[in-house]
Protein backbone atom coordinates (compact mmCIF):
# COMPACT_ATOMS: atom_id res chain seq x y z
CA UNK A 1 0.00 0.00 0.00
CA UNK A 2 1.31 3.43 -0.91
CA UNK A 3 2.31 5.49 2.08
CA UNK A 4 2.23 9.26 1.89
CA UNK A 5 5.46 11.04 2.68
CA UNK A 6 5.69 13.26 5.73
CA UNK A 7 5.93 16.29 3.48
CA UNK A 8 2.77 15.35 1.57
CA UNK A 9 0.89 14.82 4.81
CA UNK A 10 2.01 18.13 6.24
CA UNK A 11 0.94 19.98 3.11
CA UNK A 12 -2.39 18.16 3.19
CA UNK A 13 -2.87 19.20 6.78
CA UNK A 14 -2.03 22.78 5.93
CA UNK A 15 -4.87 22.60 3.42
CA UNK A 16 -7.30 21.41 6.06
CA UNK A 17 -6.95 17.63 6.12
CA UNK A 18 -7.01 16.78 9.83
CA UNK A 19 -6.59 13.06 9.10
CA UNK A 20 -3.23 13.77 7.53
CA UNK A 21 -2.11 15.35 10.76
CA UNK A 22 -3.18 12.29 12.72
CA UNK A 23 -0.98 10.07 10.57
CA UNK A 24 1.92 12.46 10.88
CA UNK A 25 1.42 12.73 14.60
CA UNK A 26 1.46 8.96 14.92
CA UNK A 27 4.76 8.81 13.12
CA UNK A 28 6.53 11.32 15.33
CA UNK A 29 4.87 11.26 18.70
CA UNK A 30 7.32 8.85 20.25
CA UNK A 31 10.53 10.24 18.80
CA UNK A 32 9.57 13.81 19.61
CA UNK A 33 8.51 12.93 23.12
CA UNK A 34 11.72 10.96 23.59
CA UNK A 35 13.69 13.97 22.41
CA UNK A 36 12.18 16.21 25.07
CA UNK A 37 12.37 13.59 27.76
CA UNK A 38 16.11 13.21 27.24
CA UNK A 39 16.61 16.89 27.95
CA UNK A 40 14.39 17.60 30.91
CA UNK A 41 14.32 15.56 34.03
CA UNK A 42 10.65 15.65 34.85
CA UNK A 43 7.75 14.32 32.89
CA UNK A 44 5.35 17.27 33.35
CA UNK A 45 7.90 19.63 31.81
CA UNK A 46 8.45 17.19 28.95
CA UNK A 47 4.68 17.07 28.45
CA UNK A 48 4.48 20.86 28.33
CA UNK A 49 7.36 21.13 25.90
CA UNK A 50 5.99 18.37 23.72
CA UNK A 51 2.52 19.91 23.58
CA UNK A 52 3.93 23.38 23.01
CA UNK A 53 6.05 22.14 20.15
CA UNK A 54 3.06 20.58 18.38
CA UNK A 55 1.17 23.79 19.01
CA UNK A 56 3.87 25.63 17.08
CA UNK A 57 3.67 23.08 14.28
CA UNK A 58 -0.09 23.54 14.08
CA UNK A 59 0.14 27.29 14.12
CA UNK A 60 2.93 27.31 11.55
CA UNK A 61 1.28 24.80 9.21
CA UNK A 62 0.70 27.29 6.44
CA UNK A 63 4.30 28.37 6.46
CA UNK A 64 5.61 24.89 5.88
CA UNK A 65 7.25 24.39 2.49
CA UNK A 66 7.77 21.00 0.90
CA UNK A 67 11.39 21.66 0.04
CA UNK A 68 12.21 21.45 3.70
CA UNK A 69 12.13 17.85 4.98
CA UNK A 70 9.37 17.62 7.55
CA UNK A 71 11.50 15.67 10.01
CA UNK A 72 14.18 18.36 10.08
CA UNK A 73 11.57 21.11 10.21
CA UNK A 74 9.80 19.49 13.16
CA UNK A 75 12.97 18.95 15.15
CA UNK A 76 14.16 22.43 14.33
CA UNK A 77 11.03 23.77 15.97
CA UNK A 78 11.57 21.34 18.84
CA UNK A 79 15.16 22.51 19.29
CA UNK A 80 14.13 26.18 19.33
CA UNK A 81 11.34 25.40 21.74
CA UNK A 82 13.82 23.70 24.04
CA UNK A 83 16.24 26.61 23.80
CA UNK A 84 13.40 28.98 24.72
CA UNK A 85 12.69 26.77 27.70
CA UNK A 86 16.30 26.90 28.84
CA UNK A 87 16.39 30.63 28.37
CA UNK A 88 13.29 31.01 30.49
CA UNK A 89 14.94 28.95 33.20
CA UNK A 90 18.41 30.32 32.74
CA UNK A 91 19.04 30.75 36.45
CA UNK A 92 18.31 27.12 37.28
CA UNK A 93 19.24 25.30 34.09
CA UNK A 94 21.90 27.22 32.23
CA UNK A 95 22.36 26.45 28.58
CA UNK A 96 26.01 25.55 28.20
CA UNK A 97 27.71 27.41 25.40
CA UNK A 98 31.16 25.96 25.57
CA UNK A 99 32.63 22.56 25.02
CA UNK A 100 35.54 23.36 27.32
CA UNK A 101 34.23 21.42 30.27
CA UNK A 102 33.08 18.46 28.25
CA UNK A 103 36.32 16.54 28.34
CA UNK A 104 36.67 16.95 32.09
CA UNK A 105 33.51 15.12 33.02
CA UNK A 106 33.64 11.47 33.77
CA UNK A 107 30.91 8.88 33.46
CA UNK A 108 29.55 7.76 36.78
CA UNK A 109 32.05 5.10 37.73
CA UNK A 110 30.35 4.29 40.97
CA UNK A 111 27.50 2.48 39.28
CA UNK A 112 27.49 -1.26 39.36
CA UNK A 113 29.28 -2.67 36.35
CA UNK A 114 26.76 -5.39 35.73
CA UNK A 115 23.92 -2.96 35.30
CA UNK A 116 24.89 -1.72 31.87
CA UNK A 117 21.57 -0.28 31.04
CA UNK A 118 21.43 1.83 34.15
CA UNK A 119 25.00 2.91 33.65
CA UNK A 120 24.25 3.86 30.10
CA UNK A 121 21.27 5.95 31.11
CA UNK A 122 23.24 7.63 33.84
CA UNK A 123 26.09 8.37 31.47
CA UNK A 124 23.68 9.79 28.97
CA UNK A 125 22.14 12.01 31.60
CA UNK A 126 25.62 13.21 32.53
CA UNK A 127 26.47 14.28 29.01
CA UNK A 128 26.56 18.00 28.30
CA UNK A 129 23.33 19.18 26.77
CA UNK A 130 24.79 19.77 23.29
CA UNK A 131 26.28 16.30 23.04
CA UNK A 132 23.11 14.68 24.29
CA UNK A 133 21.08 16.70 21.82
CA UNK A 134 23.34 15.83 18.91
CA UNK A 135 23.02 12.15 19.75
CA UNK A 136 19.29 12.42 20.31
CA UNK A 137 18.75 14.17 17.00
CA UNK A 138 20.79 11.50 15.26
CA UNK A 139 19.35 8.48 17.00
CA UNK A 140 15.87 9.52 18.15
CA UNK A 141 14.97 11.83 15.30
CA UNK A 142 17.01 10.07 12.64
CA UNK A 143 18.52 13.27 11.29
CA UNK A 144 21.70 13.27 9.27
CA UNK A 145 24.76 15.03 10.63
CA UNK A 146 24.14 17.89 8.25
CA UNK A 147 20.55 18.21 9.39
CA UNK A 148 21.64 18.19 13.01
CA UNK A 149 24.00 21.04 12.18
CA UNK A 150 21.21 22.97 10.53
CA UNK A 151 18.75 22.36 13.33
CA UNK A 152 21.14 23.33 16.09
CA UNK A 153 22.63 26.22 14.16
CA UNK A 154 26.25 25.11 14.30
CA UNK A 155 28.75 23.84 11.76
CA UNK A 156 29.01 20.24 10.67
CA UNK A 157 32.43 19.94 12.26
CA UNK A 158 31.04 21.08 15.57
CA UNK A 159 28.32 18.47 15.36
CA UNK A 160 30.90 15.88 14.50
CA UNK A 161 32.99 16.81 17.50
CA UNK A 162 29.96 16.77 19.79
CA UNK A 163 29.07 13.34 18.57
CA UNK A 164 32.62 12.14 18.94
CA UNK A 165 32.90 13.32 22.55
CA UNK A 166 29.48 11.97 23.41
CA UNK A 167 30.14 8.61 21.83
CA UNK A 168 33.50 8.35 23.56
CA UNK A 169 31.94 8.87 26.97
CA UNK A 170 29.06 6.52 26.37
CA UNK A 171 31.39 3.83 25.12
CA UNK A 172 33.07 3.75 28.49
CA UNK A 173 29.96 2.21 30.00
CA UNK A 174 29.28 -0.11 27.08
CA UNK A 175 30.57 -3.69 26.94
CA UNK B 1 5.22 4.75 14.37
CA UNK B 2 8.84 5.52 14.85
CA UNK B 3 10.75 5.76 18.03
CA UNK B 4 14.00 5.23 19.76
CA UNK B 5 13.80 1.55 19.13
CA UNK B 6 13.09 1.88 15.46
CA UNK B 7 16.29 1.14 13.61
CA UNK B 8 14.98 2.41 10.31
CA UNK B 9 15.15 5.80 11.94
CA UNK B 10 18.87 5.63 12.44
CA UNK B 11 20.73 6.94 9.46
CA UNK B 12 23.78 5.07 8.42
CA UNK B 13 26.42 6.89 6.50
CA UNK B 14 30.02 7.85 6.34
CA UNK B 15 29.66 10.60 8.86
CA UNK B 16 30.77 10.31 12.46
CA UNK B 17 30.31 6.56 12.86
CA UNK B 18 28.05 5.42 15.66
CA UNK B 19 29.17 2.10 17.11
CA UNK B 20 26.69 -0.76 16.94
CA UNK B 21 26.91 -1.28 20.68
CA UNK B 22 25.82 2.29 21.24
CA UNK B 23 22.98 1.96 18.76
CA UNK B 24 21.85 -1.19 20.56
CA UNK B 25 22.05 0.45 23.96
CA UNK B 26 20.18 3.46 22.63
CA UNK B 27 17.46 1.26 21.22
CA UNK B 28 17.13 -0.47 24.56
CA UNK B 29 16.43 2.79 26.39
CA UNK B 30 12.93 2.88 27.86
CA UNK B 31 10.50 3.85 25.14
CA UNK B 32 8.66 6.81 26.48
CA UNK B 33 5.27 7.72 25.17
CA UNK B 34 3.31 10.89 25.73
CA UNK B 35 0.30 10.49 28.03
CA UNK B 36 -2.91 9.79 26.17
CA UNK B 37 -4.45 12.99 27.50
CA UNK B 38 -1.66 14.96 25.88
CA UNK B 39 -2.17 13.02 22.64
CA UNK B 40 -5.84 13.84 22.75
CA UNK B 41 -5.23 17.50 23.49
CA UNK B 42 -2.82 17.85 20.57
CA UNK B 43 -5.12 16.05 18.15
CA UNK B 44 -8.14 18.06 19.27
CA UNK B 45 -6.17 21.23 18.84
CA UNK B 46 -5.02 20.16 15.38
CA UNK B 47 -8.58 19.36 14.32
CA UNK B 48 -9.96 22.58 15.72
CA UNK B 49 -7.33 24.58 13.85
CA UNK B 50 -8.54 23.37 10.46
CA UNK B 51 -12.22 22.91 11.25
CA UNK B 52 -14.48 25.15 9.22
CA UNK B 53 -16.52 27.70 11.11
CA UNK B 54 -19.92 26.62 12.34
CA UNK B 55 -21.69 28.79 9.83
CA UNK B 56 -19.94 27.33 6.81
CA UNK B 57 -20.12 23.78 8.18
CA UNK B 58 -23.90 23.66 8.41
CA UNK B 59 -25.16 26.39 6.17
CA UNK B 60 -28.61 24.89 6.04
CA UNK B 61 -29.29 24.14 9.68
CA UNK B 62 -30.21 27.46 11.26
CA UNK B 63 -30.33 29.72 8.27
CA UNK B 64 -34.07 30.11 8.45
CA UNK B 65 -33.86 30.88 12.14
CA UNK B 66 -31.40 33.69 11.54
CA UNK B 67 -33.60 35.15 8.85
CA UNK B 68 -36.67 34.90 11.09
CA UNK B 69 -34.86 36.50 14.02
CA UNK B 70 -33.59 39.35 11.87
CA UNK B 71 -37.04 39.99 10.47
CA UNK B 72 -38.58 39.92 13.95
CA UNK B 73 -36.01 42.39 15.28
CA UNK B 74 -36.64 44.77 12.38
CA UNK B 75 -40.41 44.63 12.80
CA UNK B 76 -40.11 45.15 16.54
CA UNK B 77 -37.76 48.09 16.09
CA UNK B 78 -40.04 49.72 13.56
CA UNK B 79 -43.15 49.25 15.67
CA UNK B 80 -41.44 50.70 18.73
CA UNK B 81 -39.51 53.56 17.20
CA UNK B 82 -42.06 55.05 14.77
CA UNK B 83 -44.92 55.55 17.27
CA UNK B 84 -42.49 56.97 19.81
CA UNK B 85 -41.09 59.48 17.34
CA UNK B 86 -44.61 60.54 16.49
CA UNK B 87 -45.58 60.94 20.14
CA UNK B 88 -43.81 64.30 20.53
CA UNK B 89 -40.54 65.83 21.67
CA UNK B 90 -38.39 63.96 24.17
CA UNK B 91 -38.72 64.69 27.85
CA UNK B 92 -36.04 66.36 29.94
CA UNK B 93 -34.88 63.05 31.28
CA UNK B 94 -34.52 61.70 27.75
CA UNK B 95 -32.44 64.64 26.68
CA UNK B 96 -30.24 64.22 29.71
CA UNK B 97 -29.75 60.54 28.96
CA UNK B 98 -28.95 61.31 25.36
CA UNK B 99 -26.46 63.97 26.38
CA UNK B 100 -24.75 61.63 28.81
CA UNK B 101 -24.47 58.99 26.13
CA UNK B 102 -22.89 61.47 23.74
CA UNK B 103 -20.44 62.54 26.46
CA UNK B 104 -19.47 58.93 26.94
CA UNK B 105 -18.84 58.57 23.23
CA UNK B 106 -16.75 61.75 23.21
CA UNK B 107 -14.64 60.46 26.09
CA UNK B 108 -12.93 57.32 24.80
CA UNK B 109 -11.11 56.72 28.08
CA UNK B 110 -14.34 56.52 30.03
CA UNK B 111 -14.63 53.59 32.34
CA UNK B 112 -16.35 50.68 30.64
CA UNK B 113 -18.01 49.59 33.83
CA UNK B 114 -19.68 52.97 34.18
CA UNK B 115 -20.78 52.76 30.59
CA UNK B 116 -22.20 49.31 31.13
CA UNK B 117 -24.12 50.45 34.21
CA UNK B 118 -25.42 53.42 32.30
CA UNK B 119 -26.57 51.21 29.45
CA UNK B 120 -28.33 48.86 31.83
CA UNK B 121 -30.11 51.81 33.43
CA UNK B 122 -31.23 53.02 30.05
CA UNK B 123 -32.46 49.56 29.10
CA UNK B 124 -34.52 49.33 32.27
CA UNK B 125 -36.18 52.70 31.57
CA UNK B 126 -39.96 52.56 30.98
CA UNK B 127 -41.01 51.89 27.41
CA UNK B 128 -42.61 55.32 27.17
CA UNK B 129 -39.16 56.80 26.82
CA UNK B 130 -38.31 57.32 23.15
CA UNK B 131 -35.60 54.97 21.94
CA UNK B 132 -32.95 56.71 19.98
CA UNK B 133 -30.79 54.80 17.56
CA UNK B 134 -27.84 55.13 19.89
CA UNK B 135 -29.86 53.62 22.72
CA UNK B 136 -31.02 50.72 20.60
CA UNK B 137 -27.45 49.93 19.59
CA UNK B 138 -26.21 50.34 23.11
CA UNK B 139 -28.86 47.98 24.43
CA UNK B 140 -27.84 45.38 21.90
CA UNK B 141 -24.24 45.69 22.95
CA UNK B 142 -25.09 45.36 26.59
CA UNK B 143 -27.18 42.30 25.84
CA UNK B 144 -24.32 40.54 24.15
CA UNK B 145 -21.94 41.53 26.91
CA UNK B 146 -24.34 40.13 29.51
CA UNK B 147 -24.73 36.90 27.58
CA UNK B 148 -21.00 36.40 27.36
CA UNK B 149 -20.53 37.20 31.03
CA UNK B 150 -23.29 34.81 32.06
CA UNK B 151 -21.93 32.06 29.87
CA UNK B 152 -18.48 32.49 31.29
CA UNK B 153 -19.66 32.55 34.86
CA UNK B 154 -21.72 29.41 34.46
CA UNK B 155 -19.09 27.39 32.59
CA UNK B 156 -18.09 24.58 34.93
CA UNK B 157 -14.49 23.53 35.29
CA UNK B 158 -14.75 19.77 35.02
CA UNK B 159 -11.20 18.53 35.16
CA UNK B 160 -7.59 19.44 34.77
CA UNK B 161 -7.67 18.19 31.23
CA UNK B 162 -10.52 20.44 30.31
CA UNK B 163 -8.68 23.31 31.89
CA UNK B 164 -5.65 22.51 29.81
CA UNK B 165 -7.76 22.35 26.68
CA UNK B 166 -9.41 25.61 27.52
CA UNK B 167 -6.02 27.16 28.14
CA UNK B 168 -4.92 25.92 24.76
CA UNK B 169 -7.99 27.42 23.12
CA UNK B 170 -7.45 30.68 24.94
CA UNK B 171 -3.90 30.69 23.77
CA UNK B 172 -5.07 30.25 20.21
CA UNK B 173 -7.56 33.06 20.62
CA UNK B 174 -5.24 35.48 22.31
CA UNK B 175 -1.94 34.82 20.62
CA UNK B 176 -2.67 36.63 17.40
CA UNK B 177 -2.96 39.75 19.54
CA UNK B 178 -0.17 39.08 22.03
CA UNK B 179 2.32 36.28 21.44
CA UNK B 180 2.18 36.43 17.69
CA UNK B 181 2.32 40.15 17.72
CA UNK B 182 5.46 40.07 19.82
CA UNK B 183 7.03 37.33 17.71
CA UNK B 184 6.00 39.11 14.55
CA UNK B 185 7.44 42.41 15.74
CA UNK B 186 10.65 40.67 16.69
CA UNK B 187 10.85 38.94 13.30
CA UNK B 188 10.08 42.16 11.46
CA UNK B 189 12.74 44.08 13.29
CA UNK B 190 15.25 41.32 12.59
CA UNK B 191 14.38 41.41 8.89
CA UNK B 192 14.71 45.16 8.90
CA UNK B 193 18.17 44.98 10.39
CA UNK B 194 19.21 42.43 7.75
CA UNK B 195 18.03 44.81 5.05
CA UNK B 196 20.00 47.62 6.68
CA UNK B 197 23.15 45.51 6.64
CA UNK B 198 22.57 44.68 3.01
CA UNK B 199 22.02 48.32 2.14
CA UNK B 200 25.26 49.20 3.92
CA UNK B 201 27.10 46.71 1.71
CA UNK B 202 27.84 44.30 4.54
CA UNK B 203 26.74 41.23 2.67
CA UNK B 204 28.53 38.70 4.84
CA UNK B 205 27.06 40.14 8.01
CA UNK B 206 23.66 40.20 6.36
CA UNK B 207 24.07 36.57 5.41
CA UNK B 208 24.99 35.67 8.98
CA UNK B 209 21.98 37.55 10.23
CA UNK B 210 19.75 35.83 7.68
CA UNK B 211 21.06 32.45 8.79
CA UNK B 212 20.40 33.35 12.39
CA UNK B 213 16.91 34.48 11.46
CA UNK B 214 16.19 31.23 9.71
CA UNK B 215 17.45 29.37 12.72
CA UNK B 216 15.34 31.35 15.15
CA UNK B 217 12.18 31.39 13.07
CA UNK B 218 12.05 28.12 11.13
CA UNK B 219 8.38 28.51 10.43
CA UNK B 220 8.74 31.97 8.92
CA UNK B 221 9.75 32.21 5.30
CA UNK B 222 12.59 34.59 4.50
CA UNK B 223 11.22 37.35 2.20
CA UNK B 224 12.10 37.10 -1.46
CA UNK B 225 14.43 40.08 -1.39
CA UNK B 226 16.56 38.41 1.30
CA UNK B 227 16.34 34.80 0.15
CA UNK B 228 19.35 35.08 -2.23
CA UNK B 229 21.53 35.69 0.82
CA UNK B 230 21.19 32.04 1.76
CA UNK B 231 21.95 30.56 -1.61
CA UNK B 232 25.59 29.52 -1.66
CA UNK B 233 27.80 31.82 -3.66
CA UNK B 234 30.21 30.16 -6.13
CA UNK B 235 33.38 29.19 -4.35
CA UNK B 236 31.79 29.26 -0.93
CA UNK B 237 32.79 26.45 1.42
CA UNK B 238 30.08 24.12 2.63
CA UNK B 239 27.53 26.33 4.42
Amino acid sequence: MHEDSDETLMLAYAQGDAKAFEVLYGRYRQSLYGYFLRHVSDEPTANDLYQGCWEKVIRGRKRYRERSPFRAWLFHIAHNHLVDHYRAQRSTAPLPDSLAEESTREPPAQLAEDDRSMAFRAALAELPQEQREALSLRLDAGLSQEEVARVTGVGKETVKSRLRYGIRKLREVLP
Amino acid sequence: MTGPGDRSNVPSGAEEPIPDALRDAWCELPRAEPPSLVDQAVLNRARAAVEPHEGSKRPWSFGWLHALTTAAVIVLAVTLIIPQRESGPPTGQDLEDQQRLEEDVDAPGANQADESRELRRLRSAPPAAPASEAQTEAAGLADSADTVMEAEESAPVRSEFLQAERKSENTEASQPETGDAVASTDAQSRLQSIRSLLAAGEREAAREAALAFQRDFPDIELPEDLAPLLSPAPGDPDP
